[in-house]
């Protein structure tokens, strides 16, 4: 019980929690991801901090091609290329990964960051990820 | 020095104070900073975050070529490529920025991120920006309709 607590609590301080993304779709092939944005992911303008759109190229585009029937496949970011198309101060943005393409052991993603309520892309990146071995990653299982 | 010029009030609360890094040398052209990785930084599996890499290559290929005595102006990114080389579980990185070429409204700069007491290679990255001029209305969070 402790264990899984502190698992969890694990979980809970790294730095997914600071990004603080919802998942809204997550399918294989496909990934959907809302963030509020707070104000500790702005500049010192107003505008969104370019390493936070950056982050969640990186989250978007391996979610897009790490799916599997049993949990999450294992990634490292081989290569991120992202083209700031516009600054925005919106307090909601959406991030759709797409897989471009997968080999055995490679995956190719298109993220773009827009705005829902205008449907205006704030950004648009591609990420190269390499696929580790399909080893299911249970968290709790060794307990 | 450096960190008086650097530590403006304007960036409390911001992304900045997230990575709470620190400039360690910054002249005209070259930057080097400086990251003590928090457990906030890190991913599930304990290696520093490829988000907070990306980062820190933006803010130090920006801070590397737009030196002034006020601290730093105001900018854009346009463009960031990152080539992730090796994962990494240390405590201290740094992030070495150095200037490619200016021209009047855009930078382009290089970027080294390296273990601090092995002084090996984590990632590097191209980053392209566009400068914008000061005293303008000009802001990234305010555009033409």
């Amino acid at each position: 019980m402790t264990k899984i607590n502190k698992n969890r609590n694990k979980i809970i301080a790294n730095y997914n929690q600071v990004l603080g993304y919802e998942v809204l779709e997550w399918i294989d092939g496909c990934s959907l991801l809302a963030i509020p944005i707070q104000k500790k992911h702005r500049n010192r303008g107003r505008s969104i901090h370019g390493g936070v759109i950056a982050s969640l190229v990186n989250v978007a585009g391996k979610m897009a091609g790490n799916w599997t029937c049993s949990g999450e496949r294992k990634t490292r970011t081989i290569n991120l290329n992202i083209n700031f198309i516009s600054g925005t101060s919106a307090d909601l943005v959406h991030v759709r990964g797409r897989r471009a393409h997968a080999t055995k052991g490679t995956l190719f993603s298109d993220v773009e960051i827009f705005v829902p309520d205008t449907g205006m892309v704030i950004a648009s990146g591609q990420g190269v990820f390499k696929l580790l071995r399909s080893e299911v990653t249970r968290p709790h299982a060794n307990q | 020095m450096l960190e008086s010029v650097y530590e403006r009030e304007d960036i409390r609360g911001t992304f900045h104070e997230v990575l709470d890094y620190k400039v360690v040398e910054w002249r005209d052209g070259h930057v080097l900073m400086e990251l003590k990785v928090k457990p906030e930084h890190r991913d599930n599996e304990n290696f520093i975050h490829d988000g907070i890499i990306s980062s820190l290559i933006d803010i130090a290929g920006f801070l590397g070529g737009d030196w002034s005595p006020n601290g730093p102006g105001r900018s854009v990114t346009i463009n960031l490529n990152i080539s992730f080389i090796d994962n990494s579980e240390v405590d201290t990185i740094v992030a070495l920025g150095k200037r490619t070429q200016n021209t009047e409204k855009l930078q382009f700069a290089k970027v080294d991120i390296l273990e601090k007491e092995s002084q090996k290679l984590i990632a590097t990255g191209q980053c392209t920006y566009k400068i914008l001029s000061p005293d303008t209305k000009e802001s990234p969070g305010v555009f033409r309709r």
